[in-house]
């Protein structure tokens, strides 16, 4: 039996990754900061599909708490694949905000998740024929003024994922990035959006087709990719004056 | 805030609220204590406004709709309050379990049942939603969360139950499922000369099958009103049954409005009926179909909703006690003769049980009437107000964008004793909505 640990399996993409894979028979671990969320998941997956699912309280941004998940990982449960699909935003991200807001974004989206598979692929015990996944965002293709401090944080993820690439593409350990387009989640809900965001439930199917992919970065929606594409061709004269 | 256009499901009426949408408990109880109004949304199905307001925060449930515990040997499954009965159903059917009151379209939640104690088909044998409720948890910002059931805070609980959302936000429920009696549903049909003969047959039937409902042309006069069918069905086992599948292209209060002209009128209702008619006269007068068509028969068929367009529709449903029944009957023919009011839906029901607060049940019979959103037929129900007044009846308030609060109170025995429980609890009323504010409790 395939075991999976998914980081951020309270909500969004995370639960609905969580729902799938358990469909598909994986042994779960379940990983977010709150108790009361990941125990309604882990038993409504456990009564949907008979899968094994373990809840998993951690808040990633305190070192205690990782060093324990890594514990955890390294002498009982011993993972195949792991899911990061943590994200934080906030609300008038401009690149003013309060300095708490600002660290609590870098926190989320980058200094814990850097800290997190550095531990990881470090040890040798975990150093085997992993398989991570990464959920980035098509934020990361051109900086924008109305979220400066998230884009800043998952460009800089995506990034340090690149270099992991780089650094195991001779090894077995498979880095793949999911660069995501809007979701319906509430990252993205109530907001006016350029296109449809798409079913949180469609994107997890996705990412668990795309488990077997020798790709390195995946987009999703794929249409997303040519309007990437397009956005880092917009001239700097035009750019500045577009607000989106 | 971000305000909202919202629509009621007849779409009558427009309201714009700040809706938000949970994902995780620490934000939904933080939604609901920073609003000093709020109210639970579902699916957003019901006809009326029962789930928004302006300047009211709406919250819609949708996130929280997990499978929390199932008990086999005490017949029960707990749930969160958004789940959809259409979910519920595609867990319960496979293990050999059943719910026996359910509303016609599966994407409705088990929250909005609760809040209308909604009926179905087998309301003349199961009754409404809530006898099937072993418990509730309740959160209420100047209460916590409370546990609700017919031992422990009785009487909040039998608030809640067709209490439109107005004590809380249902956090989850414990409900009462029953084994499956087959795996299909074996559907005879019966055809029948006016409404009379209808309700006759019905009351006839009713002992031998679960279900049992008709489909009848109003649009016809005199001896041949109500000229349709009833329909009886019950449980049977067939070899070939459905396939369960997800539900997609599902209807909402916005996508229903997608025809903005609407196609239902005094000309196109009565061909619509005759080829309807005609169209069941010739088909089998037996046959059996999968439980999921069975219990969504709307499911697939709501093309009839988008027909009426961005003017919407106007549906009354309402009970007659059994003992005014064919008077009532007699009276709603010269009625719809004189208004000349087209009717594309007349459906009958059997109704049993008693009233209590604004729960619509009664026993009696209940006869649901859909007609275009025009003003020039808005007296038409008007004036049926009065009439179901006058043989002692009730309208569904789920199913009503116009009712006033003087009229509820009139039909409605429980009203202050709903009015008053409600604000002997929340004094401040902080769960509220536009139907609350229109019918003034």
């Amino acid at each position: 039996m395939k075991k999976a640990v998914i980081l951020g399996a309270s909500s969004g993409i995370g639960r609905s990754l969580a729902e799938l894979l358990g469909a598909e028979g994986y042994t779960l671990l379940l990983c977010a900061r709150s108790q009361k969320d990941l125990d309604c998941n882990a038993r409504n997956i456990s009564l949907m599909s008979g899968s094994v699912v373990i809840p998993f309280v951690v808040d990633i941004n305190v070192k205690r708490e990782r060093d324990e998940l890594f514990a955890y990982l390294d002498t009982d449960f011993k993972p195949d694949c792991i899911f990061i699909t943590t994200g934080e935003i906030s609300d008038d991200d401009n690149g003013f905000q309060d300095e708490l807001v600002i660290k609590s974004l870098l926190d989320t989206n980058l200094n814990s998740l850097i800290f997190f598979l550095s531990s990881l692929l470090r040890k040798p015990s975990h150093n085997r024929n992993h398989k991570v996944f990464i959920l980035s965002s098509v934020a990361t293709s051109r900086a924008r003024r109305n979220n400066v401090v998230y884009a800043t944080s998952k460009t800089a993820f995506d990034f340090y994922c690149q270099g992991l690439q780089h650094l195991f593409g001779q090894d077995n350990i498979q880095i793949l990035i999911f660069r995501l387009g809007y979701i319906d989640t509430m990252m993205s809900y109530g907001k006016h959006l350029l296109f449809p965001a798409s079913p949180p439930e469609k994107a997890a199917w996705a990412i668990v087709n795309h488990m077997e992919s020798k790709a390195r970065i995946i987009y999703y929606p794929a249409f997303w990719r040519l309007i990437v594409n397009i956005v880092k061709i917009i001239p700097w004269s035009i750019y500045k004056k577009v607000n989106f | 805030m971000a305000f909202t256009k919202i629509h009621s499901f007849d779409g009558t009426e427009v309201y714009e609220s700040d809706v938000q949408r949970p994902e995780k408990y620490s934000q939904l109880l933080s939604a609901i204590t920073n609003s000093t109004r709020c109210i639970a949304r579902g699916a957003g199905l019901s006809y009326c406004a029962a789930s928004g307001g302006n300047n009211l925060v709406s919250i819609d449930l949708t996130r929280f709709n997990r499978i929390l515990a199932l008990d086999e040997a005490s017949r029960l499954v707990k749930v969160e309050a958004g789940i959809s009965v259409g979910i519920l159903l595609q867990f319960l059917i496979p293990k050999g379990w059943y719910f026996p009151v359910l509303p016609g379209y599966p994407t409705i939640t088990i929250g909005g049942c609760i809040a209308n104690n909604i009926h179905g088909k087998s309301q003349f044998n199961a009754g409404n939603f809530g006898n099937f409720i072993a418990e509730l948890t309740l959160f209420h910002p100047d209460h916590g969360e409370l546990t609700c059931s017919a031992k422990e805070n009785n009487e909040l609980f039998l608030l809640t139950i067709g209490g439109l959302g107005l004590t809380g936000i249902i956090l989850d429920v414990t409900l009462i499922i029953e084994p499956l009696k087959g795996n299909s549903i074996e559907k005879s049909k019966v055809k029948c000369q006016n409404l009379f003969e209808a309700l006759e047959i019905m009351k006839d039937q009713k002992d031998q099958y679960e279900y049992v409902y008709s489909w009848n042309n109003l649009n016809l006069s005199s001896k041949k009103f109500g000229e349709g069918f009833v329909y009886l069905e019950k449980f049977c086992n067939n070899v070939k049954s459905e396939i369960f599948t997800r539900y997609s292209d599902t209807i909402t209060s916005e996508n229903r409005q997608s025809l903005k002209l609407g196609m239902l009128n005094s000309f196109t209702i009565p061909i619509m009926c005759a080829v309807y008619y005609n169209q069941d006269r010739i088909s089998k007068s037996l046959s059996v179909s999968g439980l999921e068509k069975s219990t969504f028969p709307i499911y697939g068929k709501e093309i009839y909703f988008r027909l009426f367009g961005s003017s919407g529709l106007r549906e009354y449903q309402l009970i007659i006690p059994n003992d005014n029944a064919e008077r009532f009957i007699s009276e709603l023919a010269k009625l719809k003769k004189e208004s000349k009011v087209p009717i594309a839906l007349g459906s009958l029901k059997i109704f049993q049980g008693t009233n209590r607060h604004l729960n619509f049940c009664l026993d009696g019979v209940c006869l649901a009437i859909d007609i275009p959103n025009r003003p020039r037929y808005l007296n038409f129900f008007s004036v049926l107000d009065s009439l179901v007044m006058k043989h002692n009846g009730i309208a569904n308030l789920a199913k009503d964008s116009r009712l006033s609060a003087e009229v509820v109170s009139k039909m409605y025995s429980g009203y202050h004793d709903f009015k008053n429980g409600l604000n002997r609890f929340d004094p401040v009323g902080r769960f509220t909505s536009s139907l609350r504010e229109r019918i003034g409790v």
